[in-house]
């Protein structure tokens, strides 16, 4: 049965979660280089969508937790599995939270880990991790994805108490820090946790003292800040409490909370706000007001959207999930099996073969002969992308995009 | 559940198809042209060419039957108002499936493949990727009828390096 062509191999393999790709590295040479192929990991990740909650434990030093996405059910437990930290590293116990400084790709950012000047890029999927030297101070940090360019980045912003000091820059394919010119006023204020990428910009909230908030942006592609306006009037109508900033469904979004007094009482009341185009004021969308009322819906912050993108997974007071219907306007209790600890939630991911030390192809101790065993997959050069409905070309050199009907055309169709 | 309406109505124009082994197959128009392999064949000479077989090379007579049923009911599933519940979609295609040996899963992937059916084909691949998804790497060589091509030294190597995946497989 070896007559099956490469590119139906290449097919199948791009369904299979990554568990079962790590171990079929062992299946051949040609397939070992495939499976640790970059682009046959963006191929993978384009097609398969297993997400999963992350979550760490106020106690535990060495260990995240997590839980598959689509097992979430308000009706039953879920049962987190732990993910040890790779060789036998542990967070620094001084700093308790946030030690996830963001996800993409299925890559994690993380920081404060001890023997570790620096931070760790980690992939929990295939257990592959890159350490980043680097020295720890007080400091905004963020971490990001520029598809344009290919690169995974991590943005450090000095913060003292009279304003930004340095902007630093590190770039995965460059595996090197640079500074960046403070170019932008940062105002008096932005919120140091919880920087969020979106559309190859890495985004936190500043605020001035005469002037209306804004969303600061540090644009991934160009290396430069910008602005994106909140929704329009925001700030005019009432008090907002809290303004967290998060994404839903590849949008910014707003967690924002308002207090006001109705009839002598004060009411406090959460919002979720979604900007539907990137950039554009107007496209700001409320999507989900809380009841006044309803104690169930404190401290909100969303996750992501279920696969029917009607529910929404979110956050309550750091240790609860909850799903909001949309179409019926009701929330309903999340339940995970929590035997000791609090389970705190951090992030989602996804489950990827990105690998952080093989972003500019293979690496010196993978096996030599890995150029000329790509042949095999280049026999019948392309690999289907399909949820682009583009076709990349397989193979070092070549990066050309072909248009979905070459590929299908009746030229290439298989005649043994 | 699959109809026959062609009966009640004017006569459907039929194609006729020649699998591999020779064995000739009529099929309704609608249907053959679900193959853009078939369709290409048509492209230009609509006319001319309308009494002509269909030679698929890539096909074999075992395997034609359970295409063309794939073929009519997801068809049918397509032009339904309100579309079909997702159960019946689903049983459908867990009965096409049914008894099915991975040989005959891989002969027929090859020959949607040689079909030019999208549908079909994804849905096989996907059907494959089901099957070795918890299997072990001989069971996974055997299926795609793969050679092992490392050094002992070199397997156990990647072996070790990868030994967590190894978990949970089901039995071969």
């Amino acid at each position: 049965m070896s007559d099956i062509p490469p590119p139906i191999i290449v097919d199948i393999l791009s369904r299979l979660p990554v568990k079962s790709l790590c171990r079929f590295r062992c299946v051949s040479k040609p397939w070992l280089v495939l499976i640790n192929h970059p682009r046959f990991a963006k191929m993978h990740l384009a097609r398969t969508h297993n997400q999963r909650i992350l979550f760490h434990k106020r106690n535990s030093l060495n260990s995240l937790y997590t839980v598959q996405l689509e097992t979430l059910s308000y009706l039953r437990n879920s049962i987190p599995v732990e993910i040890k930290l790779p060789g036998n590293m542990e967070f620094d116990r001084d700093y308790t939270f946030g030690h996830v400084i963001g996800s993409c790709n299925g890559l994690l950012c993380i920081r404060d880990v001890i023997a570790l000047k620096g931070f760790l890029l980690y992939n929990p999927s295939t257990k592959e991790c890159k350490t980043i030297q680097d020295v720890i101070q007080n400091e905004m940090i963020g971490f990001g994805y520029a598809e344009s360019i290919d690169d995974y980045k991590i943005l450090k912003i000095l913060w003292a108490a009279n304003g930004v000091r340095v902007v630093k820059v590190y770039s995965l394919r460059k595996d090197s820090w640079i500074s960046i010119p403070r170019d932008i006023d940062f105002g008096f204020y932005a919120s140091k946790s919880g920087l969020v990428s979106v559309n190859e910009a890495i985004h936190f909230v500043t605020y001035y003292y005469e002037r209306p908030t804004v969303i600061t942006a540090f644009d991934l592609v160009e290396d430069k800040f910008k602005t994106i306006p909140l929704p329009p009037d925001f700030m005019l109508d009432k008090f907002k409490f809290s303004i967290k900033i998060g994404h839903l469904g590849g949008c910014l979004c707003l967690s924002i909370r308002t207090d006001s007094t109705s009839k002598e009482l004060w009411v406090m009341k959460e919002e979720l706000w979604v900007m539907k185009e990137y950039g554009v004021s107007g496209s700001w969308t409320k999507i989900l007001r809380t009841k006044p009322d309803d104690m169930r819906s404190r401290l909100l912050f969303p996750i992501c959207y279920l696969n029917n993108n009607e529910t929404i997974l979110l956050r309550r007071e750091m240790t609860k999930l909850m799903f909001w219907d949309s179409e019926y306007e009701e929330f309903k209790n999340v339940e995970i099996s929590n035997a000791q600890d609090e389970l705190i939630v951090d992030n989602v991911y996804v489950e990827s073969l990105v690998s952080p030390n093989r972003i500019n192809g293979f690496t010196n101790e993978d096996n030599e002969n890995n150029e000329e065993l790509l042949g095999y997959w280049l026999t019948k050069k392309t690999m289907e992308c399909e949820e682009k409905n583009v076709v990349y070309a397989f193979g070092p050199f070549s990066n050309c995009r072909l248009d979905f009907r070459e590929r299908f055309g009746t030229n290439s169709v298989y005649v043994t | 559940m699959a109809s026959s309406s062609s009966s009640s109505s004017t006569q459907v124009k039929k194609i006729t198809l020649k699998a591999a082994d020779g064995k000739h197959f009529e099929v309704e128009e609608p249907v053959a042209m679900e193959m853009e392999t078939v369709k290409s064949f048509f492209v230009g000479n609509e006319d001319a060419m309308k009494d002509m077989v269909v030679p698929l090379l890539n096909v074999s007579s075992e395997h034609m039957p359970a295409i063309l049923d794939f073929y009519r009911n997801h068809s049918e599933f397509r032009k339904r108002t309100p579309p079909p519940p997702a159960e019946e979609v689903k049983a459908f295609n867990e009965a096409f499936l049914e008894n099915k040996s991975d040989e005959q899963l891989m002969e027929m992937i090859m020959a949607a493949n040689f079909l030019n059916t999208k549908e079909l084909l994804n849905f096989l691949t996907e059907a494959a990727a089901n099957r070795i998804k918890n299997k072990s790497v001989e069971y996974v060589r055997a299926f795609f009828g793969i050679e092992n091509d490392f050094t002992p030294e070199e397997e156990a190597r990647i072996r070790a390096e990868n030994e967590w995946a190894f978990d949970g497989l089901d039995e071969d």
